[in-house]
C-alpha cells in the first residue's frame, strides 16, 4: 500500500523541493546574519569565551 | 545539581556562585590519550602488516580483525573522548552553570570507557556488523544509546538551567552533534539478534549501502566535524585571547553545514548498484560543502589576526592552525574526490586513506592536542611540565602527517592508473592484480614511518601530562565564578520559590525587544526551538534520499534467478565477515571497461537483494570478489587460505590456516534461517528445520571434490567447506540469468 502510493506520488520532485526549503532558509540566514541584527550584540557574542568561566589562572599563576 | 543551599541564599542577594566539574574533564583528557596511543598503535600494526605480510600474528591478530578495532579506537575512543572533554569543559563556562548531574557525567564517562573497552574485546574475536564504523554487535549498540541518551539528557538540562540568555556559536555545534549522532546511530543499526553476539540488518543490498553511507559519511561530520567546530570557536579565541573574527560568519557556517553535510553520503557509492540519481545528489551537495567548510576554516583562522606573532611560541596555538588549516584542505578534497570522473580512479585505492588520515591526523588530532595543551595546566592548577615537548610533538606529528598522506597519495593515483591501463592491442596492461600492489610497497613503508613518528608525538604528549600531573597540587579544587542572578530565567530545580507570574504588558515589552533583536538572537536564546530546527535540518537531506530509494520497487529491479543463500553458504558468508575479509576485497564492479575486463559483468542492484549485511567494500587491497564464484576450482580456495603465496606467490594477504582445522560449528544455524526469514528471506519452514543437515550434505560434496581435485581428506566438517560454498556461489546467480536473459529484468 505505501509503496504503491510512494511509487505514484511523483517523487521526481522531492530532492528538487529540498533544494528549494534550502535555498529559502538559506536565504533567510544570510538576510538576518548580514542586516537583522544589532553590532552591539554580536560584538558581545563574539567575546562571549573570552567574557565567560573564571579568571585565566595560566595568565596570573603559572605563566 | 552542583548548586547548593548557600547558592539559594546568594541568589536573594542577586550573586551566584557556580562550581565548575573539571573532574570529570580531566578523566576525559587522560583517556584521550591512553586511547589515541593504543588506536593509533594499532594503526601502525595494520600498517606493518599490509607492508610485511608475516606481522599478522594468529587468527585473532589479523588485518581483517584488527582493522575496525582501529578506526574504532580512533573515531570513538580518542576524537570521542577528546570531543567530551571539549564540551563538558566549555559547556559549563559558555553557560556558567556546573554540569546538571555530577553522577550522569560520571556514568558517561565510565559507560563510554566500558564500551570502547567491549569494543577492544569483541572485534579481534570476529564479532561484528562488517559496517565501516558501525561494526559493534548488537548489546554493545544499545549500551551506546543507552550512554547517549544519559549524555543528551546531561547537555540539554545543563542548558535548560543556563544562567546565560543567549547560546553561543560552539553550543550549537553541539547541539547538532549529540541530536544527529543519536538519528544516524538508531537507523544504521537496527538489526534482528539471531545470537548473543550477532545479528543482521533489517536492510539487505542497495537499502544497506544506502544507509550505511548515510551513516558513515555523516559520522565524519557530525562526530569528527560538528564537535570539533564547537571545539575550535571556543578554544581557538582563548588560546589567541582574541573575539571570534565574524559572528555573522559563525551563523551562515553552522546552518549551511548541518544542512548540506547531510546529504552527501551517496559520493561513497558512485558507479556502484546504486541508483544513479541518488549518486549524482550526494555529489552535487558534497561540491555545495566545499562553501561552508571553508567559511567554518577562515572564520577559525582569521580569529587570529593580529596575533599571528604568537605563533613563534605557543605550541598550542601551532597545533590550532595547522589543524585547521588540514580541515580547509581535507574539505578542498572531499568534493574534489565526491566528482564522478575523479571517484572513478580513487574510489578503491589509497588515495580515500590518505584523504582520511589528513582529517583524522590533522584536524582532529591537532585540535585535540592543541585543546588539550591549553587545557593541562588550567585542569591540573600548575605549568605544563614542558612547552619544548610541546613544540617537538607539534613538528614531529607534522612531518609524520606529511609523510603519511603523501605516500596514500601516490599509492592510490599509482594503482588507480594502473588498474584502468590498458596496452596497444586493447588489453589490460597489468591483468594480475598483485602487479598492482607490488608497486605500493615503497609507499606503504614510507606510510609506515610517518605514522610511526606521529605516534612518537603522541607519546610525547604523554609524557608531558604525567609529568605535569606530577607536580600538580595534591588536592585539586573545582574552579568557581560568581554570576548574577539570571533575570530572564524563570525557573530553576532548586529556586525556593516561583517568582510571580508576568503581566501582559511585559511580555509583550519582552516580545518586541526580541523582535528587534531578530528572530537567530531569538533562537540562540532558545534551545528547545533551536535543537527542533537543527533535527528538521539534518532529517531532511536522510529523508529525500533513503525514502524514494526505499519504498520505489523500480530503483532496485529483481532478478528472477538470484536466489537465498543455502545454509552452508550463509555459514561462509558469515565465516567471511568474522574474518574481516571485506575490508581488503570489494564485491562491486563498476561498469567500467577495466573493470569488467578484469572481474566480469558489472554489479547489478537485484543481485544483493538476501545480503545482510551488503558486503560491497570501500577499498581493494586485493581484487574484486563479485564474480570469483566458479572462476578456481574448489582447492584453488583451500590452499588460497592455508597460505595465499601458494597460489599468488607475492601476495600480501594473511594466511588463514585455523580455517582447515576449526570445526564447522552449525548450532544455531536455523536461528540464523529464521531471522532472515521474519527480514523476507524466503526460507521455508522446512529450510529452517533442516538446515543442519542441508548443511552437512553439502559440505561433505564439497570435500569430496577438494579431495578428488588431490586436496586434504576430511574436510567435511571444517570451516573451510562453508567458505568455499560461499566464494563459489559469488556472481553465479547472474551466470544463471545471462543463460537465459529473459530472466534478468534490468
Amino acid at each position: 500500500m505505501i509503496r504503491d502510493v510512494m511509487q505514484t506520488a511523483g517523487l521526481e520532485g522531492f530532492a528538487e523541493f529540498g533544494i528549494v526549503v534550502f535555498v529559502l532558509a538559506f536565504a533567510m540566514i544570510l538576510t538576518n546574519a548580514f542586516f537583522g541584527m544589532k553590532k552591539d550584540e554580536f560584538e558581545r557574542m563574539r567575546h562571549m569565551p573570552l567574557d565567560g568561566g573564571e579568571s585565566d589562572p595560566v595568565d596570573s599563576e603559572y605563566a | 545539581m552542583a548548586t547548593t543551599t548557600a547558592d539559594n541564599q546568594e541568589r536573594a542577594t542577586g550573586v551566584e556562585r557556580v562550581v565548575f566539574d573539571d573532574g570529570v574533564v580531566r578523566w576525559f583528557v587522560i583517556a584521550t590519550l591512553v586511547w589515541g596511543f593504543i588506536g593509533m598503535a594499532v594503526g601502525a600494526l595494520l600498517a606493518l602488516q599490509l607492508a610485511w605480510w608475516p606481522s599478522n600474528m594468529g587468527e585473532y591478530l589479523t588485518f581483517g580483525r584488527l582493522r575496525p578495532l582501529h578506526t574504532n579506537a580512533v573515531i570513538f575512543a580518542f576524537a570521542g573522548n577528546a570531543i567530551f572533554a571539549a564540551i563538558y569543559y566549555s559547556t559549563q563556562r559558555l553557560l556558567q552553570t556546573r554540569m546538571f548531574s555530577d553522577l550522569m557525567s560520571r556514568l558517561h564517562f565510565f559507560g563510554w570507557q566500558a564500551i570502547i573497552a567491549s569494543a577492544a574485546i569483541t572485534l579481534p574475536m570476529g564479532f561484528t556488523q562488517t559496517k565501516e564504523y558501525a561494526e559493534l554487535e548488537w548489546p554493545i549498540d544499545i549500551a551506546i544509546t543507552v550512554v547517549w541518551v544519559i549524555f543528551a539528557v546531561n547537555f540539554f538540562m545543563t542548558l535548560r538551567y543556563r544562567r546565560t540568555k543567549h547560546m553561543y556559536v560552539a553550543i550549537w555545534f553541539y547541539i547538532a552533534t549529540i541530536v544527529t549522532v543519536a538519528i544516524l546511530h538508531i537507523f544504521n543499526n537496527l538489526v534482528v539478534p539471531v545470537a548473543a553476539l550477532k545479528s543482521y540488518p533489517v536492510y539487505a543490498g542497495v537499502h544497506d549501502a544506502l544507509v550505511q553511507w548515510w551513516y558513515g559519511h555523516n559520522a565524519v561530520a557530525f562526530f569528527l566535524t560538528t564537535p570539533f567546530l564547537g571545539l575550535m570557536y571556543y578554544f581557538m579565541p582563548k588560546a589567541a585571547e582574541r573575539p571570534v573574527f565574524s559572528y555573522k560568519l559563525s551563523i551562515v557556517h553552522f546552518w549551511s553545514l548541518v544542512f548540506i553535510y547531510i546529504w552527501a553520503g551517496p559520493h561513497h557509492l558512485h558507479y556502484t548498484a546504486l541508483p544513479e540519481w541518488a549518486s549524482t545528489l550526494g555529489m552535487v551537495f558534497s561540491i555545495m560543502l566545499w562553501m561552508p567548510s571553508w567559511g567554518g576554516m577562515i572564520n577559525g583562522l582569521l580569529t587570529l589576526r593580529g596575533a599571528w606573532d604568537k605563533l613563534r611560541t605557543s605550541p598550542i596555538l601551532k597545533f590550532f592552525v595547522v589543524g585547521i588549516t588540514f580541515y580547509g584542505m581535507a574539505t578542498f578534497e572531499g568534493p574534489m574526490l565526491s566528482i564522478k570522473a575523479v571517484n572513478s580512479l580513487s574510489h578503491y585505492t589509497d588515495w580515500t586513506i590518505g584523504h582520511v588520515h589528513a582529517g583524522a591526523l590533522g584536524w582532529n588530532g591537532f585540535m585535540a592536542f592543541g585543546m588539550i595543551y591549553w587545557l593541562i595546566p588550567r585542569l591540573w592548577q600548575t605549568e605544563l611540565y614542558s612547552n619544548k615537548l610541546a613544540n617537538a610533538h607539534f613538528w614531529i606529528g607534522t612531518i609524520g602527517i606529511i609523510l603519511y598522506v603523501v605516500a596514500m597519495w601516490s599509492a592510490g593515483i599509482t594503482q588507480g592508473l594502473m588498474w584502468r591501463a590498458f596496452d596497444e592491442t586493447g588489453r589490460l596492461m597489468y591483468p594480475d592484480f598483485i602487479e598492482t600492489v607490488i608497486q605500493l610497497m615503497p609507499m606503504y613503508w614510507v606510510r609506515l614511518i610517518g605514522g610511526s613518528l606521529y605516534i612518537v608525538g603522541v607519546v610525547l604528549a604523554v609524557i608531558n601530562l604525567v609529568m605535569t600531573m606530577a607536580r600538580a597540587p595534591k588536592n585539586l579544587e573545582d574552579p568557581s565564578i560568581e554570576v548574577p542572578t539570571p533575570t530572564w530565567r524563570i525557573s530553576s530545580p532548586d529556586a525556593p520559590s516561583r517568582p510571580m507570574p508576568r503581566r501582559y504588558d511585559d511580555l509583550l515589552a519582552e516580545l518586541d525587544v526580541r523582535v528587534r533583536e531578530g528572530w537567530h538572537r531569538m533562537l540562540e536564546g532558545w534551545p528547545l526551538v533551536f535543537t527542533v530546527l537543527t533535527t528538521v535540518a539534518v532529517a531532511i537531506g536522510g529523508l529525500a534520499e533513503l525514502i524514494p530509494l526505499m519504498l520505489v520497487d523500480s530503483n532496485v529491479p529483481t532478478i528472477e534467478t538470484v536466489k537465498p543463500y543455502t545454509p552452508l553458504e550463509l555459514e561462509g558468508r558469515d565465516i567471511y565477515i568474522r574474518e574481516g575479509c571485506v575490508s581488503c576485497h570489494s564485491q562491486m564492479v563498476r561498469p567500467m571497461r577495466d573493470e569488467i575486463e578484469r572481474y566480469g559483468d558489472y554489479s547489478k542492484p537485484g543481485e544483493g537483494i538476501y545480503d545482510r549485511p551488503f558486503l560491497w567494500g570501500s577499498k581493494r587491497t586485493g581484487p574484486d570478489l563479485a564474480r570469483v564464484g566458479g572462476k578456481y576450482p574448489h582447492l584453488w580456495h583451500v590452499r588460497h587460505m592455508k597460505d595465499p603465496r601458494l597460489t599468488s606467490p607475492k601476495s600480501v594477504m594473511p594466511p588463514y590456516p585455523w580455517l582447515l582445522e576449526k570445526e564447522l560449528d552449525l548450532d544455531g544455524l536455523d536461528k540464523k534461517l529464521e531471522g532472515l526469514a521474519m527480514l523476507g528471506t524466503p526460507y521455508s519452514i522446512k529450510t529452517i528445520n533442516g538446515a543442519q543437515n542441508v548443511a552437512r550434505d553439502q559440505a561433505k560434496e564439497i570435500a569430496k571434490e577438494i579431495e578428488e581435485q588431490g586436496g586434504p581428506a576430511g574436510l567435511e566438517d571444517k570451516e573451510i567447506t562453508a567458505l568455499v560454498a560461499y566464494l563459489q556461489r559469488l556472481g553465479h546467480d547472474l551466470k544463471e540469468a545471462k543463460k537465459n536473459p529473459r530472466r534478468l529484468n534490468q
